[in-house]
C-alpha cells in the first residue's frame, strides 16, 4: 500500500516523463535553430555596422577554432561559463535563483590560490586536488550565506547574492593589493601559483579544465534526472507546496542544492587559477557568473547542451581581441553578441508556443 | 570626537550622501512601482545605464540639459517596455530578462560611446544639472538646498506614489501584484497593467540615470551605474515596499556608502567599501519575515493565469476589452 506521499511523487514522475518525451525533439530543433540564428545575426550585425565580415569570420574560424592554439584558448575560455551556467541551472531547477556565481567564483579562486601557495611543496596532483576542494568549499560557504538567509530568514536570494558579489569583489581587491600582492610589482597582482600545480592539456589541444567542466555538468544533469533524489529536487522546484505535502523537506533540499551550486561556481574559480590565469590581478573574473545565467536560460530545457553554448561564449571571448585588432570591433559589440543567443532562443520558444497553441484555442 | 564618528560632523559628508543618494532613491522608486504591479524590475540596472548614456550624450552634443533629460527619460521608458516584452511576451522571466537588458545595455552603450565619441563623453561645467537657485551661506541650509533638483523631484514622487497606491487605479495595479487571478477575475488586464507599470518604472529609472549622468558623474565612461540598480532592488526590500521607507532605505545605504569611503579609521580602505553591502545583508537577515514578503505574485508568470478570449494586443481587441464582461473564474481548468 503506497503512502499518500509516494502516490503524489509517482504522479509527479509520470507527468514529468510525459513532458520530457513530448518536448525533447522540438527542444533540440529550437536549440539548433537558436544557435544558427545567433551566429547568423552576429555576422549580419557586423556587416550592417560596416565591418569586414570576411576577416571577422576568419578570426572566428581560423583564429579561434581551426588552429590548435585558438581551439585550446576557446576551450579554456569556455570552462568558467560552462560551470557557472551548470551551477545556476541546477539551483534554478530546485527553485532557487543563484545570481551570485560571480562572487562564489572569486571566493573559490582566492581559496585555491591561498591554499596552493601556502602548501607549495609536494606532488602537483595532490596540490591540485586540495586546491580545488578548497575552492569548492569556499564557493559553497559563500552560497550558504545567501541560501540560509533565504530558507530561514526568507530574504530574496537574488538580492543577497548580488550583495555577496559586491563583498567578494571588495575582498578580492583588498587581497590582491594588500596581503597577497607580489613584492616589487608595479601593478597590484599576486605571484604565480607553483609550476607543479598548473593544469595543462589532457591530450592535444584539449585542456584538462574543460574536461572537468563537462564532467561536472554531466554529473549535475544526471543527479537532476535521478529517479529518487533527482525527483525530489525537481518536485521542489516545480511545485513547492505539493512537494511539501508529499513529505519532501523542500527547504533543506533547496539549501543543499544552493550550496552545491555555489561549490560548482567556486570550483570554476579554482580551475581558473590553476588552469587558466595562474595568478590574480584586479578584474581577473569578468562577469562569468552573469554570462552563466544567460547560458543557463538558453539551455534551460536541454541542459546537456550547456557545454556547447559555453563553447560559443568561449569562442566570442577568444575572438574579441582578434576582432578588435583586425577589424576594429570594440569590446562592447562582443557583449551585445553574447545577448543574441538568449534573444534567439526566447523568440523561437515563443514562436513554437504560439504555433502549438494555435489549434487548441 | 571619536575617530569613527568624525565624518558625521562634516557638512561635506552629508552633502555627498544626498548627492549620491539621488539616483538610488529614484531607481528604488522605479523598482517599487514595477514591483507593486508584480514585476521584479531587475532591468533597472540596464535602464539606468542606457538612460544615463542617452542623457549625457544628448547634453554633450546639443548643449541643452533639458534635451538631455527628455531623451534620457524616453530612453528609460523604452528600455522598461522592452524588458517587459522580454519577461512577459518572450517568457524570459523577470531576472533573466533584466540581466539580458543589463548585459546588452552595457555592451550597447560602450559600443556607441566608442563609435560616436572616440575621445570620451564629457560634460562642460555649465552642462551639469544643479539646483537653479543660489545656495545660501548657512552650512546646514546649504546641504539641504544645494542638491540636484531631481532629489526634490524624487521626494515629491515618493509622496505621490503613496497617494497613488490608495486610489482606484493604484488599487487595481496592486491587485495585479498581490493576487493576479483576482485582478483578472475583475476584468483587469494583468498584462497591460504590468506593461504600463514597466513603462512608468522605466521612465522613473530614466530619471535616475539622468541624475546619475548629469548631476553625479558628469561624464560617461565604462559602467557608471556599476550595480546601483541592484542596490535599488535591495532598498525596496529594506523599505518593506512602502515608498517613504524605501526613500529612507536608499538614504541609509548612501550614508553607509559615503561613510565607507570617507572614514579615516584604521584599515578603512579595506573594509570601508564593503560596509553598505554588509549592512544591507544584515538588515535583510534581521528584518521581520512579515515585512520581507512583498507583493505575493511578484515575478509570477502570466502563463499561470486562465486563458482569456482576447490575449493579443491590437487596437481592435483593446476596444473589445473595454466592454468585456468579467472573465470566468478559474473553475474550468483542464
Amino acid at each position: 500500500m503506497p503512502t499518500r506521499g509516494a502516490r503524489i511523487l509517482s504522479t509527479f514522475r509520470r507527468s514529468l516523463d510525459q513532458k520530457a518525451a513530448g518536448s525533447l525533439a522540438g527542444e533540440l530543433v529550437a536549440q539548433l535553430g537558436a544557435g544558427v540564428l545567433a551566429v547568423v545575426s552576429m555576422l549580419i550585425l557586423l556587416w550592417a555596422l560596416g565591418y569586414d565580415v570576411g576577416i571577422a569570420f576568419n578570426d572566428f574560424w581560423h583564429g579561434s577554432l581551426a588552429s590548435a592554439t585558438g581551439l585550446e584558448q576557446t576551450l579554456v575560455q569556455a570552462m568558467p561559463v560552462t560551470l557557472t551556467a551548470a551551477a545556476v541551472w541546477f539551483a534554478y531547477r530546485v527553485g532557487m535563483f543563484n545570481v551570485g556565481a560571480d562572487g562564489q567564483l572569486q571566493m573559490g579562486g582566492f581559496a585555491a590560490f591561498m591554499v596552493v601557495t601556502a602548501i607549495a611543496g609536494g606532488p602537483g596532483l595532490v596540490l591540485i586536488v586540495i586546491g580545488l576542494i578548497a575552492a569548492a568549499l569556499a564557493g559553497g560557504v559563500w552560497a550558504l550565506i545567501a541560501g540560509w538567509l533565504r530558507t530561514s530568514r526568507n530574504a530574496n536570494e537574488v538580492i543577497s547574492t548580488i550583495m555577496l558579489n559586491f563583498i567578494a569583489f571588495q575582498i578580492g581587491n583588498t587581497l590582491v593589493s594588500g596581503a597577497l600582492v607580489q613584492r616589487g610589482a608595479t601593478s597590484p597582482q599576486t605571484d604565480s601559483v607553483p609550476i607543479a600545480t598548473e593544469m595543462g592539456n589532457l591530450l592535444g589541444p584539449l585542456p584538462l579544465v574543460f574536461v572537468v567542466a563537462v564532467a561536472v555538468t554531466v554529473a549535475l544533469v544526471m543527479v537532476m534526472r535521478g529517479r529518487r533524489f533527482g525527483l525530489r529536487l525537481r518536485a521542489s522546484g516545480l511545485n513547492a507546496s505539493a512537494a511539501v505535502h508529499s513529505g519532501i523537506a523542500v527547504n533543506r533540499l533547496r539549501l543543499l542544492s544552493f550550496v552545491l551550486s555555489g561549490a560548482v561556481a567556486g570550483l570554476a574559480g579554482g580551475l581558473v587559477v590553476l588552469g587558466m590565469r595562474h595568478f590574480l590581478a584586479p578584474g581577473w573574473a569578468p562577469q562569468w557568473g552573469f554570462q552563466g545565467i544567460l547560458i543557463a536560460f538558453i539551455a534551460l530545457r536541454a541542459p546537456i547542451l550547456i557545454p556547447v553554448w559555453g563553447l560559443l561564449f568561449g569562442l566570442l571571448s577568444t575572438s574579441a581581441p582578434l576582432l578588435k585588432a583586425d577589424v576594429g570591433v570594440p569590446d562592447g559589440l562582443v557583449s551585445v553578441m553574447q545577448v543574441l543567443p538568449a534573444l534567439a532562443i526566447f523568440l523561437l520558444h515563443t514562436a513554437g508556443r504560439r504555433f502549438t497553441h494555435r489549434g487548441s484555442t | 570626537m571619536h575617530e569613527l564618528l568624525a565624518p558625521f560632523a562634516s557638512s561635506s559628508y552629508w552633502d555627498s550622501v544626498l548627492l549620491l543618494a539621488t539616483p538610488i532613491v529614484l531607481a528604488a522608486l522605479a523598482t517599487l512601482i514595477a514591483s507593486r504591479a508584480g514585476t521584479m524590475f531587475v532591468a533597472i540596472e540596464g535602464t539606468m545605464l542606457i538612460s544615463c548614456f542617452a542623457a549625457v550624450a544628448t547634453t554633450a552634443r546639443s548643449g541643452s540639459i533639458l534635451m538631455g533629460i527628455v531623451v534620457g527619460v524616453l530612453a528609460g521608458a523604452a528600455t522598461g517596455l522592452f524588458s517587459a516584452w522580454l519577461s512577459i511576451d518572450l517568457h524570459a522571466g523577470d531576472v533573466a530578462g533584466g540581466l539580458v537588458v543589463a548585459i546588452g545595455g552595457l555592451g550597447l552603450t560602450s559600443f556607441i560611446a566608442q563609435r560616436a565619441f572616440p575621445s570620451g563623453t564629457y560634460l562642460g561645467p555649465d552642462q551639469r544639472l544643479r539646483a537653479p537657485w543660489g545656495a545660501p551661506g548657512d552650512s546646514v541650509l546649504h546641504v539641504i538646498l544645494d542638491q540636484p533638483p531631481l532629489l526634490y523631484v524624487a521626494i515629491v514622487l515618493a509622496a505621490a506614489i503613496v497617494i497613488f497606491l490608495r486610489t482606484r487605479v493604484g488599487l487595481r495595479m496592486r491587485a495585479c501584484g498581490e493576487a493576479m487571478e483576482v485582478a483578472q477575475g475583475f476584468g483587469i488586464s494583468v498584462r497591460r497593467t504590468r506593461y504600463l507599470a514597466a513603462g512608468v518604472a522605466g521612465a522613473v529609472g530614466g530619471l535616475a540615470g539622468v541624475s546619475l549622468g548629469l548631476s553625479v558623474v558628469g561624464s560617461f565612461d565604462g559602467n557608471p551605474v556599476s550595480g546601483r540598480g541592484f542596490i535599488a532592488l535591495a532598498c525596496v526590500m529594506l523599505g518593506g515596499w512602502r515608498p517613504l521607507w524605501v526613500v529612507l532605505a536608499a538614504l541609509f545605504f548612501s550614508a553607509a556608502d559615503v561613510y565607507g569611503f570617507q572614514t579615516t579609521a584604521v584599515h578603512a580602505q579595506d573594509w570601508g567599501p564593503m560596509l553598505p553591502y554588509i549592512l544591507t545583508l544584515v538588515a535583510l537577515g534581521t528584518l521581520q519575515r512579515r515585512r520581507q514578503q512583498g507583493p505575493r505574485d511578484e515575478g509570477r508568470s502570466l502563463d499561470e493565469l486562465p486563458r482569456t478570449p482576447t490575449r493579443r494586443w491590437s487596437l481592435l481587441s483593446w476596444a473589445r476589452m473595454r466592454r468585456r464582461e468579467p472573465a470566468q473564474p478559474a473553475a474550468t481548468s483542464p
